[in-house]
């Protein structure tokens, strides 16, 4: 276990995915060093001005922000809006993130994907299981629904098998595709074992992942 | 830590009924009544597990760490029986989730898991 993953796990997974050549939204990351209140403002603001936050039509709508904390705590740390669109509203809400958590806390300022669909996916012995709602994942990260399609892909077989299907005015609804699906099992190959991580597919149909989380071995 | 609550949920006459309590006691004493009341059939509550109630707006991490923390929580429960634990508090977290957050907090030893028939079952307590 590396000092960054010990320490900050959202940073930490970014890197990872970036390590296994997954694309990954544009992010940086804003940290705080020893300093009054009114020096903090000034620094965020400066490296806000630095900032391009995004307007490519149908990838990326504004930004999010995602606290990390040392270790234990980086669970604690809660969200930010999930579509900041001007540089004022983000300066506002990184040093409200800093009042909150004070100055342990590092701000991942990460591009929020115009997202088609978003899910999990894990990977457990010799399958792999996705989740998956249309559009942003948070009802489904938070528990808010039931309402989901879920896909098993045996890595043995090769095969997909829906499980669970998303239903809408009582219709049952696709959300991923079989081109979709084959466009997985290419990340897949990439991917280790006992591994968790979340993504997207934005408008324009590419997938982006933004969280991983190396798990213990499930078989042992 | 969060205040939990019993309830239990069964068929009453034609309809359900749902009753809360503060305290395992107060909900055992609530149900007894029932019995004697000739309403309810004391199968329905010998059967009866009693989940905690929870708030519906716990993330994963503290949804488990409630529930496990709990009475309920120190017999060793597998993934699905939580599932349907917090499915009963209306908090429906997917499996990938739910999986992840278990081997992260056993992990961590924030909550215990033995492997029984094969299948990891995970428990609260120190």
């Amino acid at each position: 276990m590396t000092y960054l993953e010990e320490k900050y796990q959202k940073i930490w997974g970014l890197k990872k995915l970036e390590e296994l050549n997954l694309p990954v939204p544009k992010y940086r990351i804003v940290e705080f060093y020893k300093a009054d209140r009114a020096e903090i403002e000034n620094r965020v603001n400066e490296q806000i001005s630095k900032f391009e936050l995004p307007d490519k039509k149908g990838l990326a709508v504004g930004v999010t922000l995602r606290v990390s904390l040392p270790g234990k705590l980086d669970k604690s740390g809660k969200h930010g809006s999930l579509h900041i669109m001007t540089k004022q509203k983000l300066v506002e809400e990184i040093l409200e993130k800093y009042d909150e958590y004070g100055i342990r806390c590092k701000i991942i300022v990460q591009d929020t994907i115009d997202a088609n669909s978003s899910g999990t996916l894990l990977i457990e012995r010799n399958h792999c299981i996705i989740e998956t709602v249309p559009g942003d994942a948070p009802a489904l990260l938070e528990g808010k629904t039931n309402n989901y399609e879920s896909w098993r892909y045996s890595l043995k077989t090769n095969l997909w098998k829906r499980e669970w299907h998303f239903t809408a005015n009582g219709n049952i609804c696709s959300i991923l595709t079989f081109s979709d699906l084959k466009r997985f099992e290419r990340f897949l190959i990439r991917i280790p074992n006992n591994s968790y991580l979340e993504w997207s597919i934005s408008k324009s149909n590419d997938i982006f992942f933004y969280e991983f989380m190396k798990l213990s071995d499930f078989s042992k | 830590m969060f205040s939990l609550k019993y309830s239990w949920k069964g068929k009453w006459k034609d309809g359900e009924l749902s009753i809360e309590a503060e305290t395992m006691k107060e909900l055992e004493e609530a149900l007894r009544e029932l019995v004697e009341s000739g309403g309810l059939n004391p199968s329905q509550t010998n059967k009866l597990e009693v989940v905690p109630s929870l708030p519906r707006t716990l993330g994963c991490t503290d949804a488990v760490k409630s529930l496990l923390e709990n009475e309920w929580g120190k017999t060793p429960r597998s993934l699905n029986e939580i599932r349907v634990a917090l499915e009963s508090n209306d908090i429906c977290f997917p499996r990938t989730v739910l999986a992840s957050t278990l081997s992260i907090l056993a992990n961590k030893n924030t909550i215990h898991r033995i492997k029984k028939e094969g299948k990891w079952k995970y428990f609260g307590g120190s």
